[in-house]
């Protein structure tokens, strides 16, 4: 008495994929030899077997690739324009973030030295510079980034750390003057 | 309809497999040529086990346009050192699973369920006629009773002719999974068979009793 049933079942299937070795079908077939029970499971998986074995494959429509390829096409095409989309929205937030930028220095310089102060209207003309400079950076990097798409993420990196670069000169230059140490002692 | 016939074209299995995988490699650096001959290579054995799953060529077609849509937007995430039969037929058969889960979770109207397991086609046209054979709307018909994570293994072994390792690979298990698998799917299939045999057997008696009641009649 070796095998279980449950295990006799299990490896009778086996048995239809040729996965047993040649000992394990001698202790399978003595076991079925010894119990009715898997004599009829067996005859049932020879019967499930033959049924199975008959399996017949379907022709798919001729048009099929083409179907597929126009989906293919669809997709890309649905892709690019998101793509084209989402530049977009990155051009308008970096836009918006360095104008932002330059509202601050710019507030903030006028609000501590004052409306007259000659370094505040140096600054509004560095800035005004700045934008020109900017959109000009700008155009150019477009025409890069377009020659190559798949590094349009890089340019527009390279492009925004120009802008602040150039930012964080003027800055320099201000805290260089002295401007700011000096009209605060002023203004008291 | 054709006989069984091997699913890879006629050559070196391994030439046929190296040639495959410089199509993906090709195809997911944007050669729409390179995808298309996968396509065409393997619409066949995925179209098959569409129409074997989901019981209607309908959906079968939809199924494998949507099978290879997806493996195109994953083409990054083929790994080259696989056979692309298994990487594409294991997309093909999570595609069918998910829609036959989606579609559980439909209400669906017996007249419906009816035309699901006696037609296997839902408009059918002149050139899909030849499926209709008696033979084939009752293979349709039984595997639709069987589970679907048993309907899976049983074409994957028997349309697909792949070996275990293979079905482990394509339906994220281990060998010893598909072993116990694929035992209880002859199981669960042999059942149904029975049962469908006891229904005919209940029926012809049926048939017998109503046409000699016909003849007691007509006498």
């Amino acid at each position: 008495m070796g095998m279980r049933c449950q295990e006799a079942s299990e490896r009778i299937s086996l048995a239809a994929d040729k996965r047993l070795t040649p000992e394990e079908m001698i202790e399978l077939q003595e076991h079925i030899e010894s119990c009715e029970q898997c004599q009829q499971a067996r005859r049932t998986m020879a019967a499930v077997d033959a049924w199975l074995a008959d399996a017949r494959l379907v022709e798919p429509p001729t048009s099929m690739t083409a179907q597929v390829m126009q989906r293919v096409r669809a997709h890309k095409q649905r892709r690019a324009l998101l793509l084209a989309w989402a530049r977009r929205a990155m051009w308008v937030v970096i836009l918006a973030a360095t104008a932002t930028l330059a509202a601050i220095v710019l507030i903030s310089a006028r609000d501590t030295l004052g409306a007259e102060s000659t370094v505040y209207t140096s600054l509004l003309h560095n800035l005004v510079a700045l934008l020109q400079l900017g959109s000009t950076l700008a155009r150019g990097m477009q025409v890069i980034a377009s020659a190559f798409v798949g590094q349009v993420n890089v340019a527009l990196m390279a492009m925004y750390a120009t802008l602040a670069v150039a930012v964080g000169v003027v800055w320099m230059r201000m805290f260089a003057r002295g401007a700011l140490g000096t009209t605060r002692a002023n203004g008291n | 309809m054709e006989a069984k016939r091997p699913l890879a074209p006629i050559g070196d299995q391994r030439n046929v497999e190296s040639q495959e995988r410089a199509w993906a490699v090709a195809a997911s650096r944007g050669d729409e040529d390179a995808f298309a001959k996968l396509v065409e290579a393997y619409q066949r054995p995925v179209y098959n086990l569409a129409y074997r799953m989901l019981g209607s060529t309908g959906e079968a077609e939809d199924a494998t346009q949507e099978t290879f849509l997806r493996a195109y937007t994953r083409l990054h995430t083929y790994d080259p050192g696989r056979k692309f039969s298994s990487w594409i037929l294991s997309i093909g058969s999570h595609y069918c699973i998910d829609r036959l889960r989606r579609r559980r979770g439909k209400v669906v109207s017996m007249e419906e369920v009816m035309t699901e397991r006696w037609l296997p086609d839902e408009a059918p046209r002149p050139e899909q006629r030849m499926l209709d054979g008696e033979r084939e709307v009752l293979i349709q018909a039984v595997l639709q009773e069987v589970a679907p994570q048993y309907r899976e293994v049983l074409i994957l072994r028997y349309w697909q002719d792949c070996s275990y390792e293979d079905i482990a690979e394509i339906t994220d298990t281990s060998v010893s999974a598909v072993k116990s698998r694929l035992h209880r799917a002859r199981n669960a299939l042999g059942e149904a068979l029975e049962m469908r045999e006891a229904e005919q057997t209940e029926l012809a008696r049926q048939g017998r009793r109503v046409h000699g009641d016909a003849l007691s009649g007509s006498v």
